[in-house]
């Protein structure tokens, strides 16, 4: 896990109370947890659908989700850690029904992404060059995913490849896929 | 041993997803960084590289566009009427009105009630503290009298209730089980309450809500399709004989958990139901 | 864009092929197509007729709705589309100019939404049919069936006395009916399932959270026990019938007050077993990391091996 997700999982007492108080139904304490996490889950919905409406729209869900799953939050797993998966888990559902739905998808993962070097042609030529997020959102979806999961969230390849459905080497070649296709698109 | 290999830039690229993954031999690392110390291309790659990695570890949090909260708290609320809306509002609002008063003084009466009702029907089993519990399963599950004079907060325990004094439709009291955090063990002294309170305070909440219910769906009976109706006058027979047999066995077990959990469900399907009866659409 | 269209003449949007009778039996029809946002709502309600929602591709939905009497409302902008019948329509008048607005009439919807697109239907005797959607369902009639496959996240499909099928789904589930049969198949998220008299029969399940109660139905489950999953039936008279694989693993709670319970797997009576008036069996297979909890008053508790093939009607 990435320090930022560490020190997320080191807030947990804070949450403690209100974790129970929301588990038995008291909407204001889940209210709090909201509050307290609704950027770090928006943030990584985003970052791996690409999009921030999307992200918003996901955002929500999981905080659905985690209201009706909260009495099954078993006590030695912290809050964080557990909304973290739970948006992780929501977020690749939402990609395999996109992906079922379109049959094939444009952005397959097995093309190059045109929507990066698009995305880099469009960035007016200033002294700054593309930023890195703006980049990864115009990675393609398959990559983008497990960059952030790695990079990003400071997932293993093996927990990328128990999340995503794939091998371990498979996430190591698409992540490496990824850093290079940004590296092209943060230079042009 | 010395990698007698010169490493290109070709080579660089064939095993640089290893390199980076540090799954390259000891021998081939070395090489690769020999090679990447004398080449710009090879160096400014493994430099960019290395950039990426730190910033995306290093990116800030985004923060949504606007409050998301109201729409979340719209969708994790119970299935209540609202006071003001129709139940169905996709149904011409003229069949609306009567099924909206009666929402109404559903929920304005038993608040409480209402709101255990719908997370019963709609919350995981946690909720209900007798069955979802990591520790052992208690002689005395979770399943107690209401502290006499105590809390008012509804949902702190169960409730027994005998109708040993016959009267008619006193439904048993039915004050819901908080959800006890995970291997709570129930207290011993929430059991040894007294029956006597429980009816009282059942016969405020449960029994006035069904008498209030069955009195709208008496009142609506000629708006529902006749075959709907024989549907839940049947239905309400088996759950009322289920009511019974369960307060035939209660009055013989009194401290039987499971009896009053049997009970309590037996009372709860009856009040789903007619809920759900007092919401139906007409059929003109 | 907000487009509103209240039908109340003989105006037809498309041509529908009508038979000589066609003033009496069609007197509204729509025929039309409209662009929905990903993840629109389609909300569509009427009385009695048939409410028949399939998925497709691309971003359009194709929306034919017909009507014998009232009119058909219909209203859409890019994140919801809303189909209703109002039964207070026009009044209907035959060849001879008598009167014929007896009843509600029959409508039927037969909608194309994009996959994705979270569907609301209610009927009070139509049946409703929502296949291939691959988005959120909330289906609900009164006297008829309703069917979903094929749908993902949250599924809610009930019926008073109507047959419920649920089938198919990626995520939760929660299908109930009065006095109807209820049938799940394939569902892989969170299941709940209630039911008064109708009978409950979950196949083919991959979940962790299975929750069914009936008070004179029987419940038949067959399906994953997942190690760290809670498994609960629930009746009052009616039958529970569980199918164990041979390699499950499972801390099993049973117990009656004057039902019986059947075993395939070996119980060891404990000291507890009988509390007061009830029996109370409590015993472990194999890791014992499920958790499998059936109550029942008078019904009776089956515990069998296998995949469930011999509970499925």
């Amino acid at each position: 896990m990435s320090a930022a997700v560490l020190m997320q999982s080191m807030v947990p007492a804070e949450d403690a109370g209100d974790v129970a108080l929301a588990a038995s139904g008291d909407r204001r304490a889940f209210e709090r947890l909201y509050k307290a996490h609704v950027n770090r889950v928006f943030t990584l919905c985003t970052r791996m659908c690409g999009n921030r409406v999307r992200g918003e729209e996901l955002t929500q869900d999981v905080f659905v989700r985690t209201w009706e799953k909260l009495p099954q939050l078993r006590g030695e797993s912290s809050f964080s850690t557990w909304i973290h998966r739970i948006a992780v888990n929501i977020v690749l559902t939402d990609r395999k029904n996109e992906g079922r739905a379109r049959k094939r998808m444009k952005e397959d993962d097995d093309e190059v992404g045109e929507g990066i070097f698009a995305a880099a042609a469009t960035m007016p030529r200033h002294a700054d060059r593309m930023d890195l997020a703006a980049a990864i959102d115009s990675l393609p979806p398959g990559a983008r995913q497990i960059f952030v999961l790695h990079d990003v969230e400071g997932y293993k390849h093996e927990e990328i490849a128990q999340l995503c459905g794939i091998t371990a080497g498979g996430s190591k070649a698409q992540l490496h896929r990824a850093r290079l296709l940004l590296r092209e698109a943060l230079n042009r | 041993m010395t990698n007698p290999i010169t490493m290109t830039c070709a080579g660089v690229d064939e095993v640089l997803l290893e390199y980076l993954e540090e799954t390259l031999d000891v021998a081939s690392r070395a090489s690769v960084d020999q090679h990447v110390a004398s080449c710009v291309r090879c160096s400014a790659i493994m430099r960019d590289i290395g950039a990426i990695r730190s910033e995306a570890g290093r990116l800030p949090d985004l923060a949504p566009s606007r409050d998301l909260w109201k729409g979340i708290s719209e969708r994790i609320a119970p299935t209540v009427l609202p006071l003001s809306v129709p139940a169905r509002p996709a149904m011409p609002r003229r069949w609306i009105p009567l099924a909206a008063a009666a929402a109404a003084v559903l929920v304005i009466g038993t608040a409480g009630l209402t709101y255990v009702v719908t997370s019963k029907v709609l919350a995981p089993p946690a909720r209900v503290a007798t069955v979802v519990s990591e520790a052992p399963i208690p002689t005395q599950p979770a399943r107690s009298p209401l502290p006499g004079g105590g809390s008012d907060d509804v949902q702190s325990g169960a409730v027994a209730m005998e109708s040993s004094s016959g009267a008619p439709e006193a439904e048993a009291p039915r004050v819901p089980v908080r959800p006890t955090s995970r291997g709570a063990e129930p207290s011993a002294a929430l059991v040894s309450r007294s029956a006597a309170t429980s009816r009282t305070v059942g016969d405020m909440t449960y029994g006035d809500e069904i008498q209030r219910l069955q009195a709208i769906i008496t009142e609506r009976r000629r708006q529902l399709d006749p075959a709907t109706v024989s549907v839940i006058e049947e239905s309400l027979k088996v759950i009322d004989a289920a009511v019974k047999q369960s307060r035939a066995a209660l009055a013989r077990d009194p401290g039987s958990g499971f009896l009053v959990d049997q009970l309590n469900s037996a009372l709860d399907k009856k009040v789903e139901l007619l809920r759900t009866v007092a919401l139906l659409p007409s059929r003109t | 864009m907000i487009v509103k269209v209240v039908l109340s003449s003989l105006a037809l949007v498309a041509c529908v092929a009508a038979p000589a009778q066609a003033q009496r039996d069609y007197r509204e029809s729509l025929d039309t197509t409209v662009t929905l946002d990903r993840q629109a709502t389609v909300d569509l309600s009427l009385m009695s007729g048939r409410i028949d929602v399939v998925g497709g591709s691309g971003s359009q939905a194709r929306v034919r709705a017909t009507s014998t009497r009232g009119d058909i409302r219909f209203e859409a902008t890019g994140g919801r589309l809303r189909l209703t019948v109002d039964p207070g329509g026009r009044r209907c008048r035959d060849d001879y100019g008598a009167d014929c607005s007896h009843g509600a009439g029959d409508a039927r919807f037969e909608v194309t939404v994009p996959a994705g697109t979270r569907v609301l239907a209610n009927s009070i005797s139509g049946p409703i049919s929502v296949r291939g959607t691959k988005g959120e369902v909330d289906a609900n009639s009164v006297s008829a069936g309703v069917i979903v496959t094929d749908a993902v996240r949250k599924v809610k499909a009930a019926s008073v006395s109507g047959n419920v099928s649920v089938s198919q789904v990626a995520g939760d589930v929660r299908a109930t009916s009065v006095s109807g049969r209820v049938e799940m198949a394939d569902v892989t998220g969170d299941i709940e399932s209630e039911s008064v008299s109708g009978r409950i029969t979950i196949t083919g399940a991959r979940s962790k959270y299975v929750r069914g109660g009936t008070v004179s139905g029987r419940i038949s489950y067959a399906g994953t026990f997942d190690p760290s999953g809670t498994y609960q039936f629930k009746s009052h008279s009616g039958s529970l019938w569980l199918s164990l694989p041979a390699n499950v693993g499972a801390h099993v709670m049973l117990e009656t007050f004057s039902g019986g319970i059947d075993s395939d797997f070996p119980v060891t009576l404990q000291p507890t077993s009988t509390r007061g008036s009830t029996r109370n069996i409590e015993f472990k297979i194999g890791d014992g990391r499920s958790r499998i909890v059936a109550e029942t008053f008078s019904g009776q508790i089956k515990l069998q091996r296998g995949d469930g093939r011999d509970s499925r009607e």
